[in-house]
C-alpha cells in the first residue's frame, strides 16, 4: 500500500516535473507595430489554453514560458489579435497591425458601452490622419465627401469662415438645423450667428477647435443613437474626442511639428463684357430707336456705346476747378466727350483679387507612462484671403490635455483648450457696399483704380476723404456703390474671439463591472464683431457708420453617470448606463451703433461718441436656457449573435412647461454567426433595425407677447426710428404662446453590415425614415387681427433616405496597398403639412427667397414666375412677349437628389496618394447675380448684336424697324421671334424685374476635393538622426469642380450656414487651394 | 456594497430629477421685452404707422400710378408699367393693420380702463384713420372685426361700410378729445388740434364715398389754417429722416425720379410737365414754376435744403390745403359756393411761395372748374395718397398719363397681400389690380 502510494507520489511528481519542464522554456521577443515599427507596450501575451499570460514593457518586450507546440495569442485593444505556435527558436517577435474597429470597445460620451461589432444605428467615424491630411482649418470641412448622408458644403471662400452641414435632412423650421457637437464628453456651442443678405460672412464656432488635436470625430446620424444626448441632437451628434497623449512610446517626450503653406485663389468668376461702355440707349434719350448706346457718366448700365468705335485717346475733359485728384496725384476732370479705347476688366480684376496665402504651424507634445498620459499643442494659423485689403484670419490655440490615474480606482481627466483668433472679411451680398456689387457691376470702360482723394467744387474748394466709382467718377457726393477699392481697404470688418473649453472629469471604479463617472464642461467665448463705414461709403452709409457688438456665451454642463456589465451566463451579456445631466446656457450680446460722425475724416480709430448722441444707440439681447436630465441604456448580448438596447431620457428643457422623455429601441442580429461561421467569402454580416425619438425645442420666450419700442420702416430700408418720436412702444406682432411644446422627430431604420472576404471588402445600407410632425412654425396671422405670426406646433416634415457604402482594400500587399471608399446616399425631403400656410420665408429676398413650402421640399426656392395657362404655356403679351404671374410660387428645389463621395488611398512603400471626390446632385440654385449683370448689361449674353429682318417690336413697345442691328439677340417665346434688347433686360428679363424663375439653374457639382501625395521617410534613413519620423506631402483642395453653374461656385450661399439654400447675390466667390506639408516627430 | 452603492446612486438620480422642474423655473422669462406698456406710449406707435403710410411705399405707389412720380430705376421701372404683385403690399397692409388699427385700439381701450378719456380719444382718431385709408386703398377690409383679440380670421366688410366704421370712429373721438395736441409724438407742434383733425378727415373719406354734401359740411370745420396741418415732423437724426429723402436719396437713389414715362421719357411726368409747361385746364398759375424749383430738382425730387423732399422737411398727413379743396370740390358738386374756397388756396398758395400774381383766383364755372379744383389737388397734394384716390372717383378726368401696357386706366386698388390670402380663411378672393372698388364704381 505505501509502496503504492509511493509509486503513485513519484508518478505524480514525474508529471509535474513533466509538467513544469513542459513550461520551462522561456520565449522572448518584441511587438512591434506594423507600419511604424514602433514597439508596442502592455500587448497581453498568453498561452493559448492555459492561463498563463504576460504583457510587454515599455519597449515592446515580454517574455514568457511556453513549450514548443503551444501557441501564442498576442492581443491589444485596437489590433487585431495574432497567434505564434512555439517553434525551436526562443525569440518570437511580432508585429501587430492596426485592427479592424469592430472589436473594439468604446464608452461613448455618455457613457454606454459599446462595441463597434454591435453597433446598431449607422454612424461614421473619421480618424485624426483623415482631419490632418485636410489641411482645412474648420473641423466640418474635413468631414466633406466622407459619410453618406451627412451633407457640408462650404458657403464661402471668405477666411475663417463656416460650413454649412445637415444629416439627412432639414426638419425644423425655427429650431436649432446643426448637428449637437460633443467634444471630450460635454455639449460645445456651434453657433453661426449671421448669415443674411449682406454684411460680411461670420466663423462658424467649430473653428475654434484645432483640427491638429483631434483623435477622432464620430458622426451620428439616427435619432437612435441621438435620443439619449437628449434635446439638440435631433439634427445628428457629432462626438469629437481629443487626443489624450496615449498610443506614443511610453516615458519619452514625443514631440510632432506640422507645418503648412496653402496658396488659395478663385475657383470660379463672373464673365464680364468688354465690348460697350457705360451708358444707355439711344432711345432712352428721347431719340429714335437705332439699336445703339452712348456713352453717359454715372450711368447704372453698360448700356452705352460701342467700345471699339469710340475716337480713340485721350478723353476730351473740361479743365477747370471741378476735378478730383487722387492719392496718387492723378487727376481726373469732368468728362466732356469719351474717346479712350481702353477696357479695364482685368484690371478691375486684379485690384481685389490675389493669390490668398496661409501659413499654419502646429507643434504638440505628448508623453505617457503607466501613471499618466499628457497631451500638450499649440497651433498658429495665418491667413490672408483672396480678396486683396481687408481680407484675413489669424488663429491660435493651445491644449492640454492630462489622464492621470490617481489609485487602482480612480481615475482624473482633464482636457483644456484656449483659442484666439482675430480676422477680418469683405462686405458682400444685397449691400451697396459690397465687394461684388460694385465690382461686378463696374462698366468695362470704367478704372476703378483711384478710390480715394480730394474733390474740388467748382469754386475749387477741397472736399477730402472723397470716394470716386463708376456711379460718381468725380466722388462729388458719396457714389451710389462703392468702389470695391474702398469696399477692400477702407472699409473695416475686425472680429476677435476668446474661447475656453475646460473638462475635467473624475471616474471611480467600483469595481471590475462598474464605474462612476462625474464630468463638468465649461464652454465659454466671446465674439466682438466691429464694422466701420468711413464717411463718403455708399448709401445709408454715408455720413459715417460704425458698429460694435460682442457676443457672449457660457455653456456650463454636469454629467454623472455610472456604467457596468453583468454576465448572467457565458450567453447572455448586460450592459447598462444609467446617468444624469445638468446644462445650461447663457448667452448676451451687448453692443451700440454710432452714425452721422460729427468728425467725418475718420478712417481707423472706432470709437463713441464721434456723433450727436441721438445718434449714438446702445443694444443688448439677453438669452438663457437650461435643461435637466436623467437617462439610461440597457443593452443585451445574447448567444454573441442577438444585440437588444433600450433606453430613454427623461428631460425638462426651460423652453417648455412639461418635461419630455425621448425613448429608443434597437436591436441587431450578427447572422454570420450562424450561417456563415466558416465562409471565406462572407467574414462579418449583420441586420440592424432601431427606433428613436428625439427633440429640437422651441426657441426661448414665445411663450408670451411682448412690446417694443419698434421702428416703422419700408422693406426699401427708409424707416423711421421709435426713439427719436418719444420711444412709443408697441404690442410685438407676434402672438406669443404659452403651450409650445419640443419638435419632436421619429425616426426608424433598417440596414446591413457586410463584410466580405477577411473584412477586405466592407458593405453598408441603410434605409431611414424622420418625421417631426410638431415642427414649430409662426403662422402667419392676417395682420388684420393685429398679429403678424403666433407660434405653433402645427407643420410635420419628413425625410427618408437610403445610405450605401462600400469600401474595400483592393491591394493589399505589404509595400502596396490601395483603399477605395465610396458613399452613396439620397434624401428625400418633404414638408407634409404646413398647417394651412401656403408659404414660410427662411432667407433671402421679396421677390426670390428660400422658403418652407407645404407639398415641396425644404427651403425651396421661391418667387416671381411666367403667367402660363393650364398647360404650362407661357401666356403671351401682345407682342409676343411673356409676362409675371402676379402670385409668387415655388421655382427650384436647392437639395441635391443625391450626394455621393469616392476616397482612394494608394500607398507604396513611403509614398501615399489621396483622391477625394465629392459630388451634389439635381440642386437647384438661383442665379441672382447672373441675372443682375443682364440688368446692367454687364453679362456677356446682353454683348451680342442682332439685326431684325422685319419691324419688331421691344418689350416696352418700341419699334425697331426692318434692317436695325441691335444690340440684343432675338428669341421666340412661342409667339413668333421677339427682339431681346435693353428693354427686356432692364425690365422682365433682368434680375429686378418679377420673374426670377428664368434664372434658376441646375447647381450640381462634383468637386475634386483632394488630390495629395505624401512621402514618409523610412526610419532606416533617419535613425542616425535625432528625427523619429518625417512625413511631407502636397495637396490640392477643389483644384476641379464640374458644374453646369455659371460664374460662382455652386456650394457658394449668399446666406451661409443659415437654413435658407440656394441663392447668389453678389455673394463672395469660393476658392480652390494648393498646399505643402511637412510633419516631422521627434 | 456594490448593491449598496448601485441603490446611493439611484437614489440620488431620483433626487435629481424631482429638482429638474426648479432647476428650469423661471428662467424662460423674457429679460429682454416688456410684456406691457402704457397707452399713452402705445398711441405714439400707430402715429409711426401714419408716418410710414403717407412718406413711404404706399405714397411712392400712389405717386407713381398716378403720374406724380416715375419708377426709373431697378425693380421700380416695372412698378412704373404697374407692375405689382401681391407681395408687394404685405408691409402696407401689415403696417396699417398691426401697427396702425392694433396699437390704436390697444391703446383706447387701455385709456378707457385708465379713465384718460382725451388720450382714448386721440387713440380711436387714429383707429378710424387706419381703417378708411385701408379701405380707400384696398376695398372691401376687414373693419369691424379687425384687431380683436378673439377673432382670428376677421371678417371683410364692403369698402362703403368699412368707411362708414372709420367715420363712427372718428364720430366717437370727437366726443372725447380736447381741442389741442396733446398726446403728440410724431407730428410737428404746430397749432393743430385734434377736433379740426376728425373733422378734415372725415371730409376726406366723405368725398372718397361721394357723399358730397356730408363732406362739404365737415370741411367747413375742418383744419382753418395751415398752421393747422398735421405734419410728420422730420429732423437730419438718423431714424428721423424724412422718409422720401431716405429713398431717394440714402437708400435708392435713382429709383424713383420724374423724369417721365413712355412717351413722355424724358419730358417728365404728368405733375412735372404740368409745373413747367401749363396746366391742361389752362387756369393761369405762373407760380407753378416757384412751386416746381420747391418740388424737384431737374428730374429728380428736391432733396436739398429747402426742398419739398429734404432731409427735415415735413411732410402732411392732412392739411389745410386739401380740406379747403375738398370743401371747394364738394361745394361745386351740392352746387354751393366752390370758388371761394378754391381761390382760397390759390391765395395761400401766392403767400407760401411768395409770388404776388403767381396764383391768380380762378373765376371759372361748370366742369371747367372741377378741373382746375381736381387739377389743383393733384398738383398740390405731391406725393399724397389721397390723390390716387382722386383721380380712381373722378375717372381720370384730369387726365394723368396711363402708363400700364394694354390699360387705359390706373391700378383702381392696392393688391390684397399675401397675408391675408394666405392666413384669414374669410378672406374674399384676389382682386384685379384694373377692378374697380365698390366706391369707385
Amino acid at each position: 500500500m505505501r509502496t503504492k502510494f509511493n509509486v503513485f507520489l513519484t508518478l505524480m511528481l514525474a508529471l509535474v516535473v513533466q509538467l513544469s519542464f513542459a513550461q520551462g522554456k522561456v520565449i522572448t521577443g518584441v511587438v512591434t507595430e506594423a507600419g511604424t515599427g514602433e514597439p508596442l507596450p502592455g500587448v497581453n501575451v498568453v498561452v493559448k489554453g492555459t492561463d498563463i499570460g504576460a504583457a510587454t514593457d515599455f519597449d515592446g518586450k515580454y517574455s514568457i514560458k511556453a513549450d514548443k507546440g503551444q501557441t501564442l495569442v498576442f492581443s491589444f485593444v485596437g489590433y487585431n489579435t495574432v497567434e505564434k505556435k512555439v517553434g525551436d527558436s526562443n525569440v518570437i517577435n511580432v508585429q501587430l497591425k492596426e485592427g479592424d474597429v469592430l472589436t473594439a470597445v468604446e464608452i461613448t460620451a455618455v457613457g454606454q458601452i459599446v462595441k463597434k461589432e454591435n453597433d446598431l444605428s449607422s454612424s461614421s467615424k473619421v480618424k485624426a490622419q483623415l482631419i490632418e491630411r485636410a489641411g482645412e482649418q474648420g473641423v466640418l470641412q474635413s468631414l466633406s465627401g466622407k459619410s453618406p448622408g451627412v451633407y457640408i458644403v462650404q458657403n464661402s471662400g471668405d477666411p475663417g469662415a463656416g460650413a454649412y452641414i445637415q444629416i439627412r435632412g432639414q426638419n425644423t423650421i425655427l429650431g436649432d438645423a446643426s448637428p449637437l457637437i460633443i467634444v471630450d464628453g460635454v455639449p460645445i456651442a456651434n453657433d453661426n450667428i449671421g448669415g443674411g443678405t449682406d454684411g460680411v460672412v461670420q466663423q462658424s464656432r467649430l473653428n475654434d477647435i484645432n483640427p491638429n488635436d483631434i483623435k477622432k470625430i464620430e458622426v451620428l446620424k439616427g435619432a437612435s443613437a441621438a435620443a439619449i444626448y437628449g434635446t439638440g441632437a435631433a439634427n445628428g451628434v457629432i462626438v469629437i474626442t481629443t487626443k489624450d497623449g496615449s498610443g506614443g512610446k511610453k516615458g519619452v517626450l514625443n514631440v510632432n511639428l506640422r507645418s503648412q503653406v496653402s496658396f488659395d485663389n478663385v475657383n470660379i468668376e463672373h464673365e464680364k463684357q468688354d465690348i460697350y461702355g457705360q451708358g444707355y440707349p439711344t432711345h432712352w434719350f428721347r431719340l429714335p430707336y437705332d439699336g445703339k448706346g452712348i456713352w453717359y457718366p454715372n450711368a447704372f448700365g453698360s448700356w452705352g456705346d460701342k467700345i471699339s468705335e469710340r475716337a480713340g485717346g485721350e478723353d476730351d475733359v473740361m479743365v477747370g476747378n471741378e476735378r478730383f485728384v487722387a492719392e496718387d496725384g492723378t487727376v481726373y476732370y469732368p468728362i466732356n466727350s469719351k474717346n479712350s479705347k481702353e477696357v479695364y476688366n482685368s484690371s478691375n480684376r486684379d485690384q481685389v483679387f490675389r493669390t490668398g496665402m496661409v501659413i499654419a504651424n502646429d507643434v504638440s507634445l505628448s508623453y505617457s507612462n503607466d501613471k499618466t498620459s499628457n497631451f500638450f499643442s499649440f497651433s498658429n494659423w495665418d491667413q490672408d484671403g483672396v480678396i486683396k485689403g481687408k481680407s484675413n484670419f489669424h488663429k491660435k490655440t493651445i491644449r492640454l490635455n492630462n489622464t492621470t490615474k490617481l489609485t487602482d480606482k480612480f481615475t482624473f481627466k482633464f482636457r483644456s483648450t484656449y483659442s484666439y483668433n482675430n480676422s477680418e472679411r469683405i462686405q458682400q451680398g444685397s449691400n451697396l457696399n459690397g465687394l461684388y456689387l460694385g465690382y461686378l457691376r463696374t462698366p468695362p470702360d470704367f478704372d476703378n483704380s483711384d478710390y480715394l482723394g480730394v474733390y474740388y467744387d467748382a469754386s475749387d474748394v477741397a472736399h477730402p476723404q472723397s470716394h470716386r466709382s463708376f456711379r460718381r467718377y468725380l466722388g462729388d457726393v458719396a457714389p451710389i456703390y462703392n468702389n470695391p477699392g474702398w469696399t477692400i481697404n477702407m472699409q473695416r470688418n475686425p472680429t476677435t474671439v476668446n474661447r475656453f473649453i475646460i473638462t475635467p472629469e473624475l471616474s471611480y471604479k467600483v469595481s471590475e463591472k462598474l464605474g462612476v463617472t462625474v464630468r463638468y464642461g465649461l464652454d465659454y467665448y466671446s465674439d466682438r464683431r466691429q464694422t466701420f463705414f468711413p464717411y463718403n461709403s455708399a448709401g445709408d452709409k454715408s455720413t459715417g457708420y460704425y458698429d460694435d457688438v460682442t457676443y457672449h456665451n457660457k455653456i456650463q454642463t454636469f454629467l454623472a453617470f455610472a456604467n457596468g456589465s453583468l454576465n448572467i451566463n457565458d450567453n447572455i451579456k448586460v450592459f447598462y448606463t444609467l446617468g444624469t445631466q445638468f446644462e445650461s446656457q447663457y448667452f448676451r450680446s451687448i453692443g451700440g451703433t454710432t452714425t452721422n460722425f460729427t468728425n467725418p475724416y475718420v478712417t481707423d480709430l472706432f470709437i463713441f461718441g464721434n456723433a450727436e448722441a441721438s445718434n449714438e444707440s446702445p443694444r443688448k439681447y439677453i438669452q438663457q436656457t437650461k435643461k435637466s436630465a436623467v437617462y439610461s441604456t440597457v443593452s443585451a448580448e445574447l448567444f454573441d449573435q442577438l444585440v437588444v438596447e433600450v433606453g430613454g431620457r427623461y428631460e425638462q428643457p426651460s423652453t417648455v412647461n412639461e418635461p419630455v422623455f425621448y425613448p429608443t429601441f434597437s436591436a441587431g442580429w450578427k447572422f454570420s454567426k450562424q450561417f456563415f461561421k466558416d465562409s471565406d467569402i462572407l467574414s462579418f454580416g449583420k441586420l440592424r433595425f432601431s427606433y428613436g425619438e428625439i427633440g429640437i425645442e422651441p426657441a426661448p420666450y414665445l411663450n408670451s407677447t411682448s412690446f417694443g419700442a419698434y421702428s416703422v420702416s419700408s422693406s426699401w430700408g427708409d424707416y423711421l426710428d421709435a426713439s427719436q418720436y418719444g420711444n412709443p412702444f408697441a404690442r410685438s406682432s407676434v402672438l406669443g404662446n404659452p403651450n409650445l411644446t419640443v419638435e419632436t422627430k421619429k425616426e426608424y431604420e433598417i440596414g446591413v453590415d457586410l463584410a466580405f472576404l477577411k473584412n477586405r471588402i466592407n458593405f453598408g445600407a441603410t434605409y431611414y425614415n424622420n418625421v417631426n410632425d410638431n415642427a414649430i412654425l409662426y403662422l402667419d396671422l392676417p395682420a388684420s387681427t393685429g398679429y403678424n405670426y403666433y407660434y405653433d406646433n402645427a407643420a410635420t416634415i419628413s425625410n427618408k433616405g437610403f445610405e450605401l457604402e462600400l469600401g474595400g482594400k483592393i491591394i493589399n500587399k505589404d509595400n502596396l496597398k490601395w483603399e477605395v471608399n465610396l458613399n452613396w446616399s439620397t434624401n428625400k425631403n418633404m414638408v407634409e403639412d404646413l398647417a394651412g400656410v401656403n408659404h414660410v420665408f427662411l432667407n433671402g429676398f421679396t421677390g426670390t427667397s428660400s422658403e418652407v413650402v407645404e407639398g415641396h421640399p425644404f427651403g425651396a426656392i421661391y418667387g416671381g414666375r411666367f403667367l402660363r395657362d393650364d398647360n404650362g404655356d407661357l401666356v403671351l403679351d401682345a407682342n409676343g412677349f411673356p409676362q409675371a404671374d402676379p402670385v409668387d410660387g415655388v421655382i427650384g428645389d436647392p437639395n441635391p437628389d443625391w450626394i455621393g463621395g469616392l476616397a482612394s488611398t494608394l500607398s507604396y512603400k513611403g509614398f501615399k496618394f489621396n483622391v477625394v471626390l465629392a459630388t451634389s446632385q439635381g440642386n437647384e440654385m438661383w442665379g441672382g447675380t447672373e441675372a443682375v449683370l443682364k440688368f446692367f448689361g454687364i453679362n456677356p449674353e446682353t454683348a451680342v448684336e442682332s439685326t431684325a429682318n422685319v419691324d419688331m417690336v421691344n418689350y416696352s413697345g418700341e419699334t425697331i424697324p426692318a434692317g436695325t442691328t441691335f444690340r440684343g439677340s432675338i428669341y421666340d417665346f412661342g409667339g413668333g421671334p421677339v427682339p431681346l434688347d435693353v428693354d427686356w433686360y432692364t425690365d422682365l428679363g433682368g434680375g429686378f424685374g418679377a420673374v426670377s424663375e428664368q434664372f434658376i439653374h441646375d447647381a450640381s457639382w462634383t468637386k475634386l476635393r483632394e488630390v495629395s501625395l505624401y512621402y514618409t521617410f523610412s526610419n532606416k534613413l533617419l535613425s542616425k538622426t535625432f528625427i523619429k519620423g518625417l512625413q511631407i506631402g502636397v495637396a490640392g483642395k477643389n483644384l476641379y469642380t464640374w458644374t453646369k453653374f455659371v460664374g460662382v461656385d455652386p456650394e457658394i450661399n449668399l446666406t451661409g450656414a443659415s437654413k435658407g439654400r440656394g441663392l447668389d447675390y453678389f455673394t463672395n466667390p469660393g476658392t480652390k487651394s494648393v498646399m505643402f506639408i511637412t510633419n516631422i516627430k521627434f | 456594497m456594490k448593491n449598496n452603492k448601485l441603490l446611493i446612486l439611484m437614489l440620488l438620480s431620483i433626487l435629481l430629477t424631482a429638482s429638474c422642474k426648479k432647476y428650469v423655473e423661471r428662467v424662460n422669462d423674457d429679460p429682454n421685452s416688456f410684456t406691457d406698456a402704457p397707452a399713452t406710449l402705445i398711441v405714439g406707435q400707430a402715429q409711426l404707422a401714419a408716418a410710414y403710410l403717407y412718406e413711404s411705399q404706399p405714397a411712392r405707389f400712389a405717386g407713381i400710378f398716378t403720374d406724380q412720380f416715375t419708377g426709373s430705376d431697378r425693380q421700380y421701372i416695372t412698378y412704373d408699367k404697374y407692375g405689382v404683385t401681391t407681395g408687394d403690399f404685405d408691409d402696407v397692409w401689415t403696417r396699417i393693420y398691426q401697427r396702425g388699427v392694433a396699437q390704436a385700439k390697444l391703446a383706447m381701450e387701455k385709456a378707457e380702463s385708465e379713465g384718460n378719456t382725451n388720450l382714448a380719444g386721440v387713440s380711436e382718431i387714429f383707429y378710424g384713420f387706419f381703417i378708411g385709408e385701408a379701405a380707400i386703398l384696398f376695398g372691401d377690409v376687414p373693419a369691424v372685426e379687425a384687431a380683436d383679440n378673439d377673432i382670428l380670421d376677421p371678417k371683410y366688410d364692403s369698402q362703403s361700410a368699412a368707411i362708414d366704421f372709420a367715420i363712427s370712429k372718428l364720430d366717437d373721438a370727437l366726443s372725447k378729445v380736447s381741442a389741442n395736441n396733446s398726446y403728440n409724438s410724431v407730428f410737428v407742434s404746430n397749432n393743430f388740434n385734434w377736433k379740426e383733425i376728425i373733422h378734415s378727415l372725415k371730409a376726406r373719406y366723405y368725398l372718397a364715398k361721394k357723399d358730397y354734401a356730408s363732406a362739404l359740411t365737415e370741411a367747413q370745420m375742418g383744419i382753418s389754417n395751415a398752421n393747422g396741418d398735421l405734419l410728420i415732423k422730420h429732423s437730419n437724426n438718423t431714424g428721423a429722416k424724412n422718409m422720401y429723402y431716405q429713398f431717394g436719396v440714402e437708400q435708392r437713389g435713382g429709383y424713383m425720379t420724374v423724369q417721365g414715362s413712355g412717351s413722355n421719357n424724358g419730358n417728365g411726368s404728368t405733375l412735372k410737365r404740368w409745373l413747367t409747361i401749363g396746366r391742361p385746364s389752362g387756369l393761369n398759375s405762373p407760380g407753378d414754376l416757384q412751386r416746381d424749383a420747391v418740388y424737384f430738382d431737374g428730374l429728380d425730387l428736391n432733396f436739398n435744403t429747402g426742398g419739398y423732399f429734404a432731409v427735415d422737411a415735413s411732410f402732411p398727413i392732412i392739411s389745410y390745403v386739401e380740406t379747403k379743396l375738398i370743401e371747394a370740390e364738394a361745394a361745386y358738386h351740392t352746387s354751393s359756393d366752390a370758388l371761394t374756397p378754391f381761390n382760397e388756396v390759390r391765395s395761400y398758395l401766392e403767400m407760401k411761395y411768395n409770388t404776388p400774381g403767381g396764383f391768380p383766383p380762378s373765376t371759372s364755372n361748370g366742369q371747367q372748374l372741377l378741373k382746375e379744383i381736381l387739377e389743383e389737388k393733384y398738383i398740390s397734394l405731391i406725393g399724397n395718397l389721397q390723390v390716387f384716390q382722386d383721380i380712381r372717383r373722378t375717372n381720370n378726368l384730369i387726365g394723368v398719363q396711363v402708363k400700364g401696357t394694354g390699360t387705359s386706366i390706373i391700378p383702381q386698388r392696392f393688391l390684397y397681400p399675401d397675408n391675408e390670402i394666405n392666413a384669414n380663411s374669410n378672406f374674399p378672393g384676389l382682386k384685379d389690380l384694373y377692378d374697380k372698388t365698390e366706391i369707385n364704381m
